[in-house]
């Protein structure tokens, strides 16, 4: 099928098959981080810092060493001692050097033969701390005399006299400003805030990992990525590449959280150092909370011009995001989500990415969007009240399309925000009556999307069915989308194809399985591939028939005479050449490997209905509806699975979740019992709508649906509780706590 | 080191094991009987993700010490599929997509068996509140009620 | 030569003599960042800290040999990433 062909008639794409791994994963025998073990192996443990800045005076670990059954004790000493650049902030984060930087900071592992031994060796190790001033709130890590989380963090970027914790600066934006505001009938603004956000997947970080003396290892782990993984480790570790061979267990959830390393270099030193031993580490949940994740928390100032009609004449925001002692906030994804939907003449962005003393902040789905979100788009509908205005129809009016610039520069090619407007718009959670106490909220929100560098191939098996080999792990159900384009490419049925996840060895470097580009990019890797196969099938027929290649073409599994001047032949299938491939030059593979154009930007739009409690503050979610563009569902549960999914981590941002500090700038709340993530019993049903507007440049039409859904629930919440209130939150979570003191004194939260 | 030994039944098995007396069943189902379909989520009995039958009751085994098994009656993930065939709550959840990474899966689906075993005719919200201490962070849950409802429906109509 | 509108951010014009679209003659995306590193060398550690491109709407990660249509407008930004 020609790339620009796409056109509704597919068979498979678009069904609801059983996804291909979904027998062990209900029986419980699939694989995941810490359920594979090996002879001879150890466990490691991690001694972390308790407090929020410190300076190591001194580790002694004679006692521990001394212990029965421990096998190796690392500190930084263990560590190369000359990277620099990422590879160092890699590695400063992965164990602390001369100062902990963060609640939870690594100073020590321990590798023994049981865990017990390992933990209690760890309460044997002395470690030395002076106590250094620590700072928390980003805004407060601003200012001038703010202690200083690390001496000359600032890179290139930042304007002479700022705070020494700015680690870097950005400004962009177009057109006149004044001018903007000038021919705005209302123009406001106001501060939002947005605490940090862990991404909270179910599986704690797990490797087991082998590393001899002369720097070959490998390693099993979750991740989202094991080529980031490999080439982070042997960043940290200078050890060579190649030598190092990464296999992916089955990954029990990453949100962007596992694209990163914590525990792998360690578990890898740890090894070295016990003569080549195994060593396998498993984090806890509280250690996860304390050092892996977060998300950045914000701090954000907004104003926006709008005719009193509800077209929108200028903005500017200015976002200061902390991300942790290394920097790294996605304040400028942040920044170009914005005011992404919506065609503006003039708009200006200014963002900070400011350090603090927490833990390096890690991506978390659709990364600096949600935060954007919840500080525009709950301002448009502050104005939107103001002016009376229906809030869909406000966005339809100043909703991007094809050919629009957009707000961070570049124009849009064809995209689907007005579509999906439109289905919100006429579903009927729209026009439900409310109760009293009861809210309605609307928000967008928008994602790019990201291509990346891919490699996969794909192999014809001698009776005929198909394997794919990709190098992204499937962490929602891109097996059987992948098994689904390749059925469609290959016009054989869905359970010929199997989808295998390849360690590092086997393909060339695949980014992880973030961007929400698994279906996208390893799917369009998957259709060139296949066509390779599909073309030396033809060839090989055409020498059959002696005709020439040019004349066979292929269709529904079989190599077919094109047209009547070909010849009188019988099809030959895709089974009968596959039987005969030993005797017409043997194997037929195709391999693809590129960074992989054509990203479709995926734009979502979500209702909420609220009703607050006014004794107790509570917030309780009636309904939601979900409605985004996927450009083409490949396997439509799954996309409404990304999309519930999506929705349900930003009611949980929105309303629960948080990162709580004492004082001591240590984390109070590192367990799920105190970090509440949504249960059953919170939530309604996530309604969705998915809306079709093909990406042009995706052979099926795939956008990439996965993140954009994160982003409009902490608006889309904070509008539906002020419209049952009549009182603004504006800083996130609206815990009952917070909810019922803006009810008492309509205090917004900041 | 003390171990103490541990004869127990797990999904129909008699089994035998060395415990530390610090260990918990969870540890022991994956570290010495070699079962690691239920999984470690929290350690702490907020997750469920390590769900299990414990002589008839639903418990936590992070929450349960291995030597406590002792003599006892355990069913795990591993037992719930037939010889020959899926229980109806793991086919239900793999056709109605219920699971994302999966990682939760087995403690749902351990917990979802226990409460249609005690009420096949449960409402939504019945489903909700009684898997409010499983937590699932990729599908939002929507999906979940969606299969155990229906597997309720199929249940009671093959009855 | 062909000429291309390069758009950068606003807050390197401090390394640009204030100009945020330099007018530059590139045939690919290799000569482009050669031109830049060249005639600006402030940029250096910008180009160096990964970056990304969008020619003519369309985002993808650096290619140094991907050519360029004439007239293009090209963005250059920070090295996306994603969750």
């Amino acid at each position: 099928m020609a790339k620009d062909d796409i056109t509704k008639s597919f068979k498979f794409i678009g069904t609801r098959p059983n996804r291909p791994d979904g027998f062990e994963k209900v029986t419980g025998r699939a694989k995941y981080g810490a359920d594979i073990s090996a002879v001879g192996m150890l466990h490691g443990a991690v001694l972390r810092s308790p407090y929020a800045h410190a300076r190591i005076k001194s580790i002694n670990f004679e006692k521990a060493a001394k212990l029965d059954g421990v096998k190796a004790i690392i500190t930084r000493d263990d560590f190369p001692k000359d990277r620099e650049g990422e590879p160092l902030k890699l590695l400063e984060n992965t164990i602390a050097g001369e100062i902990a930087y963060y609640d939870g900071h690594a100073i020590a592992a321990v590798a023994a033969t049981s865990v017990f031994t390992a933990k209690e060796a760890l309460k044997e190790i002395e470690v030395e701390y002076e106590v250094l001033p620590h700072v928390i709130d980003v805004d407060e890590a601003m200012k001038p005399d703010a202690p200083i989380v690390r001496k000359n963090a600032g890179d290139f970027s930042v304007p002479e006299g700022s705070s020494p914790n700015v680690a870097s600066y950005i400004e962009f934006g177009r057109g006149d400003i004044t001018n903007g505001f000038d021919k705005a009938d209302i123009v406001k603004s106001g501060l939002f805030k947005t605490e940090a956000a862990h991404q909270g997947y179910i599986e704690p970080h797990a490797c087991m990992a082998q590393l001899d003396h002369n720097g070959q290892g490998e390693m099993w782990v979750c991740t989202q990525g094991h080529w980031y993984i490999r080439q982070m480790c042997s960043e940290v570790l200078d050890l060579e590449a190649s030598k190092l061979c990464v296999t992916p267990s089955e990954i029990g959830g990453g949100f962007g959280g596992k694209t990163t390393i914590f525990i792998e270099p360690l578990a890898l030193a740890l090894s070295k150092k016990s003569g080549g031993r195994p060593v396998k580490i498993v984090m806890s949940r509280s250690e996860v909370l304390r050092a892996t994740g977060p998300t950045a928390s914000a701090s954000m100032d907004v104003k926006i011009g709008m005719t009193k009609d509800g077209y929108l004449t200028a903005g500017c925001v200015e976002f200061r995001m902390q991300g942790g002692a290394f920097g790294g906030s996605p304040v400028s994804e942040a920044l170009q989500c914005a005011f992404a939907s919506y065609n503006m003449e003039a708009v200006h962005h200014i963002g900070f990415d400011v350090l603090a003393n927490r833990p390096r902040a890690a991506a978390y789905r659709a990364p600096g969007s949600p935060m954007a979100a919840f500080a525009v788009e709950s301002l448009i509908d502050e104005m939107c009240t103001d002016l009376d205005l229906d809030p869909i129809d406000v966005r339809l009016m100043n909703a991007v399309a094809e050919g629009s610039k957009s707000s961070y520069g570049p124009k849009f090619k064809k995209i689907g925000l007005i579509e999906t407007l439109e289905a919100t718009k006429e579903h009927p959670n729209y026009s439900i009556e409310l109760g009293a106490n009861q809210g309605r909220g609307v928000a967008a929100g928008y994602w790019m999307n990201h291509g990346g560098e891919t490699s996969v191939s794909v192999s014809l098996a001698e009776d005929g069915s198909v394997n794919v080999s990709v190098g992204t792990p499937d962490i929602g159900g891109s097996r059987a989308s992948i098994a689904l384009m390749t059925a469609e490419t290959y016009g054989i049925p869905y359970d010929s194809v199997r989808v295998n996840i390849l360690e590092t060895g086997a393909l060339g470097f695949n980014e992880p399985t973030h961007g929400s580009r698994a279906t996208l990019a390893s799917g369009k890797a998957v259709y060139e591939a296949a066509n390779q196969t599909i073309a030396e099938m033809c060839r090989r027929v055409a020498k059959k028939w002696q005709i020439d290649p040019d004349a066979v073409y292929w269709e529904n599994g079989y190599a077919k005479p094109a047209g009547p001047n070909a010849g009188d032949f019988t099809p030959i299938s895709i089974k009968q050449i596959a039987s005969e491939m030993d005797q017409t030059g043997g194997p037929i593979a195709g391999h693809h490997e590129s960074s992989i154009r054509g990203v479709g930007h995926s734009f979502g739009v979500h209702i909420a209905d609220v009703e607050v409690d006014p004794e107790t503050g509570r917030v309780t979610v009636l309904r939601y509806l979900v409605a985004q563009d996927a450009g083409r569902a490949v396997h439509p549960s799954y996309v409404e699975g990304q999309f519930q999914g999506g929705a349900v981590q930003g009611i949980g941002w929105a309303l629960n979740e948080e990162y709580v500090y004492g004082e001591d700038g240590c984390l109070q709340n590192a367990a799920f019992l105190d970090y509440r993530i949504p249960v059953a019993s919170d939530l309604p049903n996530i309604d969705t709508i998915i809306v079709e507007v093909p990406n042009p440049d995706h052979p099926f039409g795939v956008r990439g649906v996965g993140e954009t859904g994160i982003a409009p629930p902490l608006p889309a919440l904070a509008n539906a509780v002020a419209a049952a209130t009549k009182v603004r939150l504006r800083s996130l979570p609206m815990s009952p706590t917070k909810v019922l003191k803006a009810l008492k004194t309509g205090n917004d939260g900041c | 080191m003390n171990k103490i030994h541990v004869k127990t039944n797990i999904n129909g098995d008699q089994v035998e094991f060395l415990a530390d007396s610090r260990e918990t069943l969870l540890d022991c189902l994956r570290d010495h009987v070699g079962l690691t379909g239920s999984k470690e989520g929290c350690g702490t009995g907020d997750c469920g993700a390590c769900s299990c039958i414990f002589d008839g009751e639903l418990v936590s085994s992070c929450l349960v010490l291995g030597v406590e098994a002792e003599g006892k009656s355990i069913e795990t993930i591993e037992g719930m599929a037939g010889q020959e065939d899926l229980h109806p709550l793991q086919k239900k959840f793999i056709e109605m997509a219920a699971l994302q990474c999966g990682f939760c899966t087995p403690g749902i689906l351990v917990a979802a068996k226990a409460l249609l075993e005690k009420n096949n005719n449960p409402t939504e919200t019945e489903v909700r509140y009684w898997l409010a201490g499983n937590l699932c962070r990729c599908t939002g849950y929507d999906k979940i009620i969606k299969a155990v409802m229906e597997t309720a429906k199929d249940i009671r109509e093959t009855a | 030569m062909m000429a291309v509108n390069v758009y950068l951010w606003a807050s390197l014009k401090k390394f640009t003599n204030d100009k945020d679209i330099l007018t530059i003659e590139a045939t690919t995306i290799g000569e482009l960042v050669s031109v830049l590193r060249r005639d600006f060398p402030g940029l250096k550690p910008f180009l160096d800290s990964g970056i990304s491109f969008a020619i003519n709407g369309e985002l993808s990660n650096p290619n140094s040999n991907e050519s360029i249509p004439d007239e293009s407008e090209i963005y250059i930004m920070q090295k996306l990433k994603g969750g």
